[in-house]
C-alpha cells in the first residue's frame, strides 16, 4: 500500500529474543516494520507499509492510532483534537498541538520525547519514569531525588539547556521544553523521513 | 580550505526497469566525493528500497510527499575504480538521477581502529584484547580460530578493551557458518557496565536480520526480522553515527533507524546461543570520521515551488558547496527555468513525457558557493504543479593538515628564496 506511522502499545517484557519489548500486533503481519519506542514506557511509533487489509484489521484496533499516510499536511481542529487525547492518553504532553502544525512537525516534537525517553531509560539503568502516581503534572520538584539526577543527567547527556526549568515545572512542561530541541532534526524511520 | 568542486552527470531514466542503470561524471578520481540523487516513478517496500551499490552510503531513501514515487540520495568516498556508470536496483518503472564528482569535500569515511582474525589457540571466554559478558550478557570464546557462544540460549556479548572508542563508531564481522535457532552479529556501543549496545542481529539459517538495542538488560526489536539472505563469507557491518543506527550487508547499507538510547560504548560481538555451527570470523571495528554531506530536514508539499528547509550542518560556518536538490512527479520542464535565488549551475533529468503523468518524474539541482554556519535557499519554480520532495545540502570542504600546509609553506619559500 503505502508507509504509514502508527502509535501502538508495546508487548513483550524483553527479557529474551523470544520476549523482546516489540509493537503489538504486528508479529501477524508479514511486512517489515521499523519502530521507535518511548523509553520503557508502553508505546511504539512504527514505520510500515502494510497491505490495505493489514493495515484495515490494525487500525480497528482502539489502541492503535494510525497517522496519515501524507505528513506534509496542516492539521484540521477536528484532527487537533483527536491528537491531543490519544497522545495524552499516552502521557505526552500534547497541549501544543495546534493546527498550525503539520503532521510531520507534530511527529518530530513527539519523537524528540521518544528520543529523550530513550537515553533516561539507559541513564536510569532500566526505569520507567510514569510509575504509580507519576502523571504529566507532577512536579520535577517532588519526584525522588534519584529520578530528578537522572532526568538532569539524561539532559545533559543531550547537551541541553535546562536552567529555564525549576522544581516547580511540570513532567509536562520539561518535556515539551527539551523536545523542542528536536524540531529542526530529520528522523529516519524506516522508508519515512520525518 | 576552500570551496570545494562539482562537476556532473544526469540520466534520464525514460524505460521502466528495475535495474536502473546512473551516469557517473568524467575523470573520478580516488578520494574524491561522489554524491547521487535518485527519483522513481514507483514507491517501493520497507526492504525493498533503492538499492545501491556496494560502498556507497544513503543518505535518505523516502516516499513521505504525496506522490506514488521514491526518493534517495546516497555518498561514496571515490577509489577511481567506478567507471562512468552504476548500476541501482529497486522496483521497476521511470527514473531520473543526478550524479556529482566533488573534489575537494571531506568524505565521512570509515576509518578501521582494530580488528582480529582470531587466529590463535581456543580461548574460553574470549580474553586479551577483548572483554567478554558484561553485566548479564553471557560469554564469547574463539574455537578453531573463529568466535562462538558459550552459553546455551545464553545471550553472548564481548567487546574489545584495547583502544578507547569514540562515539561514532562501526562494527564488522565475517559469517563464518550459520544455524536455524541462534543469532546475532556485530554490535556497537556496548557497555563496559551493563547489558547494554546495539545489534546487527542475523537469524533463522541467514534468512533473516533485526536491528536490535539492549538498554540496561531490556531486549527491544527496532525491526521486524526482516528477509534477506546471508551466506557463509559475508561482511556484516553496524554503524553508529549520532543517533542514527545503520546495518550494512557486504558494504550495501540495508535498513538505518534513528534511536538516542545508548550515545556512547563499545564495538564487538553478540552471539546468542552456543552453537557450534553459528561462527564468526574475522572482525574489524573503526571510527566515523570526518563530515559526509549533510542534509536539511525533509520538505515536502504540492505545488509549483520546492522550497528546501535551512541546513546546519556540524561545524558552524566553512567554506560550503550548498546544493539545492529537488524532485517531483510529473512532466514539468526540465530542468526549471531560472535558478533558486543566489544558486547557479542548474540541472536536471527527467523520465521523459511518455505516458501517464503519475508515471513521470523529475529531478533538479543548483548549487552556491557560500561561507556560513547554516543556509535556507529559497524556492524554484516548476512549470506545473505536482507532489515535491526537496533538501538542501551542506559539502563539507577538505580540511587540509596542519603537517601539508608547513610542507607547502617550506616549498613555497623555497621556490621565493
Amino acid at each position: 500500500m503505502a508507509f504509514r506511522l502508527y502509535l501502538v502499545p508495546v508487548v513483550g517484557t524483553g527479557s529474551s529474543s523470544s520476549d523482546a519489548r516489540r509493537p503489538k500486533y504486528f508479529d501477524a503481519f508479514t511486512s517489515g516494520w521499523a519502530a521507535n519506542d518511548y523509553g520503557l514506557e508502553p508505546h511504539m511509533l512504527v514505520a510500515a507499509d502494510l497491505s490495505g487489509a493489514d493495515d484495515t484489521s490494525l487500525t480497528a484496533n482502539a489502541d492503535v492510532t494510525a497517522l496519515p499516510f501524507y505528513l506534509g499536511d496542516t492539521l484540521t481542529a477536528g484532527q487537533v483534537t483527536a491528537t491531543q487525547t490519544a497522545l495524552e492518553n499516552r502521557n505526552l504532553p500534547a497541549g501544543w498541538v495546534t493546527t498550525a502544525f503539520t503532521w510531520r512537525g507534530v511527529v518530530r516534537l513527539v519523537l524528540g520525547m521518544f528520543h529523550f525517553m530513550q537515553r533516561y531509560h539507559n541513564v536510569s539503568g532500566g526505569q520507567r519514569l510514569f510509575l504509580a502516581g507519576v502523571d504529566l503534572e507532577r512536579t520535577l520538584g517532588s519526584l525522588p531525588q534519584q529520578v530528578r539526577d537522572d532526568l538532569q543527567a539524561t539532559a545533559n547527556s543531550f547537551g541541553y539547556d535546562t536552567s529555564p526549568l525549576t522544581g516547580g515545572n511540570t513532567i509536562r512542561q520539561a518535556l515539551k521544553l527539551l523536545a523542542d530541541n528536536w524540531s529542526k532534526t530529520s528522523f529516519r524511520i524506516g522508508g519515512i523521513g520525518i | 580550505m576552500a570551496f570545494p568542486v562539482a562537476t556532473t552527470a544526469t540520466t534520464n531514466g525514460t524505460t521502466a526497469t528495475s535495474s536502473p542503470v546512473v551516469n557517473l561524471p568524467a575523470s573520478i578520481a580516488a578520494g574524491d566525493l561522489l554524491l547521487c540523487v535518485f527519483r522513481l516513478a514507483v514507491a517501493s517496500a520497507l526492504t525493498g528500497q533503492i538499492h545501491w551499490p556496494a560502498d556507497w552510503t544513503e543518505l535518505f531513501d523516502d516516499s513521505s510527499d504525496g506522490a506514488d514515487d521514491q526518493m534517495a540520495m546516497a555518498w561514496k568516498k571515490a577509489d577511481g575504480t567506478e567507471g562512468t556508470t552504476m548500476t541501482l536496483f529497486c522496483t521497476s518503472g521511470k527514473f531520473a538521477a543526478l550524479a556529482w564528482r566533488i573534489t575537494g569535500a571531506e568524505t565521512g569515511a570509515a576509518q578501521q581502529l582494530a580488528s582480529d582474525n582470531f587466529n590463535r589457540a581456543n580461548e574460553n571466554p574470549i580474553a586479551g584484547n577483548w572483554t567478554s559478558g558484561t553485566s548479564t550478557f553471557t560469554d564469547l570464546q574463539i574455537v578453531s580460530n573463529a568466535v562462538r557462544g558459550v552459553t546455551a540460549s545464553g545471550d553472548g556479548s564481548a567487546f574489545y578493551n584495547a583502544i578507547t572508542w569514540p562515539n561514532d563508531q562501526y562494527s564488522e564481522v565475517k559469517i563464518a557458518s550459520l544455524a536455524a535457532a541462534p543469532d546475532g552479529g556485530p554490535a556497537v556501543r556496548l557497555s563496559a557496565a551493563d547489558k547494554t549496545g546495539y545489534v546487527f542481529s542475523v537469524d533463522t539459517n541467514g534468512t533473516e536480520y533485526h536491528l536490535v538495542k539492549f538498554v540496561a538488560g531490556v531486549w527491544t526489536d527496532l525491526s521486524a526480522a526482516q528477509s534477506r539472505t546471508f551466506i557463509v563469507g559475508d561482511i556484516v557491518r553496524i554503524e553508529a553515527r549520532g543517533s542514527s543506527i545503520s546495518e550494512f550487508h557486504n558494504n550495501v547499507q540495508i535498513f538505518s533507524l534513528a534511536d538516542a538510547s545508548i550515545a556512547a560504548g563499545n564495538a564487538g560481538l553478540f552471539i546468542f546461543d552456543n552453537s557450534a555451527s553459528f561462527i564468526f570470523d574475522d572482525w574489524a571495528g573503526g571510527a566515523l570520521v570526518g563530515n559526509p554531506p549533510q542534509l536539511s530536514t525533509v520538505a515536502t508539499g504540492s505545488s509549483t515551488t520546492p522550497d528546501p528547509t535551512t541546513c546546519t550542518p556540524t561545524g558552524g560556518a566553512k567554506e560550503y558547496l550548498w546544493l539545492w536538490v529537488g524532485g517531483w512527479e510529473g512532466e514539468q520542464t526540465s530542468p526549471p527555468a531560472s535558478n533558486p535565488t543566489n544558486y547557479s549551475s542548474p540541472i536536471g533529468a527527467n523520465s521523459s513525457t511518455v505516458g501517464v503523468v503519475t508515471t513521470n518524474v523529475r529531478v533538479a539541482a543548483a548549487q552556491r558557493n557560500l561561507i556560513a554556519a547554516s543556509e535556507d535557499p529559497g524556492s524554484w519554480t516548476i512549470s506545473v504543479t505536482d507532489d515535491w520532495t526537496a533538501y538542501t545540502v551542506a559539502i563539507h570542504p577538505m580540511v587540509v593538515p596542519f603537517k601539508s600546509i608547513i610542507l607547502l609553506n617550506a616549498v613555497h619559500r623555497a621556490a621565493n628564496w
